[in-house]
């Protein structure tokens, strides 16, 4: 049974180690991988973190001009026009 | 509506402008945008000796020598018209075989055998698992190794 | 006109916003699936082994690249004659990530060319018109921050991004024009495919998983983008509230 077990073991290591080896290619195969998951990693949370960064700037900008919005054109407000 | 209008329409010329004008640099570029003469480049240019410049093609089969030496390989370069005998010392590319596609980089010698500096090897468009490849060869249906490349060049 | 629909920025976030998960979800499952099957299930080629798997992640970086390019000259041109505020925005947001999927693209195919060919860098027509694609939009980013007022900045880089289009089907056909050393396409339009079912699916889920994750950062980056115009014309609202009028005048036509 241990034995057995042992040897269950042994031929999943071989594999990984087989796998990992990608046929003697890993110095290639496994650096293109990284290299892609990284940038498209950097990607995804550098404009995340700038649209989160950009929201709590607006919100604490509309926050502070909150009491004055009676003064203010209506042409700022929520269409096109002071977007465009 | 107007100024609309009008600036399609330069956007238009402008970009039909430089299609034309992008054609025409490419066309007179050719030459220079080529990275390899065939072997029949090389019969209708004349090309001189010791002038340096890149071959490439299929390595015709059988055609493969190693050289007493064990470092200096011989083989034939061909497009299926012309071929060329080429000579190179140094440690091959693994893709290296008969039949595919190689890219040279050397000089013709005085016999006209083109002593290479550098050899890459060049691959098709072809994606194949081994043992589709060897159910092909089984059934007799295998064209060949390269066979996409050699029509192309 | 119905596209007007669409180039309503609060319309565009109202919309994308619900889009968001879903793509995010499509992108995650396709790329996850895509790894397993283009690592563990699809099979080793019969002259490159095992290097083939390089092409799960070159390939659909290279087509992002050109398409994403696409994307960008379309975006300007409409920008450019119709003034579409969301077509500039969507410009710039794609371009950062055209860029990252070009120099994805080269440095995934020297890693393979190496192995392959015997070469990290060759000067052939497809390499040298592929490390252009990536000077053009390095140019077009640059252009975007040469210019202090964003109009004007947003005008310089859709010209050269228009200009620079032309260089898209150069790329793509580089390989059946000239000699090169890389190898022409696999999947054309002309015959079936070179490339065995096996491999292929694998590389059109990962292909399809690039897609859907361009259009998801994409969002966040359009949605970041109308965010700080909102932001600068508070800002220049604040500075001078007297002038409100000023600021706030439609930039149109």
């Amino acid at each position: 049974m241990a034995c057995a077990q042992r040897r269950l073991g042994r031929e999943a290591m071989d594999w990984i180690t087989d796998f990992l080896s990608m046929g003697g290619y890993a110095e290639f195969v496994w650096p293109a991988f990284a290299v892609t998951i990284a940038v498209m990693a950097a990607l995804v949370i550098v404009s995340r973190r700038a649209l989160l960064a950009d929201r709590r700037t607006l919100e604490s900008l509309e926050s502070v001009r909150e009491p004055r919005r009676q003064g203010a054109p209506e042409t700022d407000e929520g269409g096109t026009a002071g977007e465009a | 509506m107007k100024p609309k209008r009008r600036r399609l329409y330069y956007v238009l010329a402008g970009m039909a402008t430089l299609g034309v004008a992008a054609a025409l640099v490419l066309t007179a570029f050719q030459d220079n945008l080529v990275f390899f003469n065939s072997p029949t480049d090389v019969y209708e240019r004349n090309i001189q000796p010791d002038t340096r410049f890149r071959l490439g093609g299929l390595v015709v089969e059988d055609s493969i020598r190693r050289q007493s030496d064990g470092l200096t390989t011989v083989f034939e370069v061909t497009d299926l018209i012309r071929t060329v005998q080429v000579s190179y010392t140094g440690i091959l590319p693994s893709l290296f075989r008969e039949g595919q596609g190689v890219v040279t980089d050397g000089s013709l010698d005085a016999r006209g055998v083109f002593i290479a500096s550098q050899v890459l090897a060049k691959h098709d468009e072809t994606y194949l698992p081994r043992e589709v490849v060897e159910s092909l060869k089984k059934s007799g249906k295998w064209q060949g190794q390269g066979s996409g490349e050699a029509n192309a060049q | 006109m119905n596209l007007h629909k669409f180039a309503n920025p609060a319309r565009f976030v109202r919309y994308s916003t619900a889009v968001f998960p879903w793509l995010a979800g499509a992108t995650a499952a396709l790329l996850g699936v895509g790894l397993i099957w283009g690592l563990l299930i699809a099979p080793a080629d019969y002259q490159q082994g095992e290097t083939v798997r390089i092409m799960y992640v070159h390939v659909p970086s290279a087509w992002m690249a050109m398409f994403i390019y696409g994307v960008m000259a379309v975006a300007s041109a409409v920008g450019l004659i119709w003034r579409h505020p969301l077509a500039d925005l969507t410009a710039k947001a794609s371009a950062p990530i055209g860029a990252g999927f070009t120099a994805v693209a080269l440095v995934t195919g020297s890693l393979w060319g190496q192995p392959t060919w015997g070469t990290w860098w060759v000067w052939d027509a497809r390499l040298t018109s592929f490390l252009i694609l990536l000077f053009l939009y390095l140019g077009y980013m640059a252009l975007w921050q040469a210019f202090e007022d964003p109009r004007r900045g947003a005008r310089a880089a859709a010209i050269l991004a228009l200009v620079g289009f032309i260089n898209v089907p150069i790329i793509k056909f580089s390989v059946d024009w000239w000699n090169t050393l890389h190898q022409t396409a696999s999947i054309s339009s002309f015959q079936g495919p070179t490339i065995h079912i096996s491999i292929l699916i694998p590389l059109l889920i990962m292909g399809l998983g690039f897609t859907t994750y361009y259009f998801t950062v994409l969002i966040m980056r359009v949605q970041r983008e109308i965010l700080s115009r909102k932001i600068r014309s508070l800002r220049l609202f604040q500075v001078q509230p007297g002038d409100g009028r000023v600021e706030a005048t439609p930039q149109r036509g």
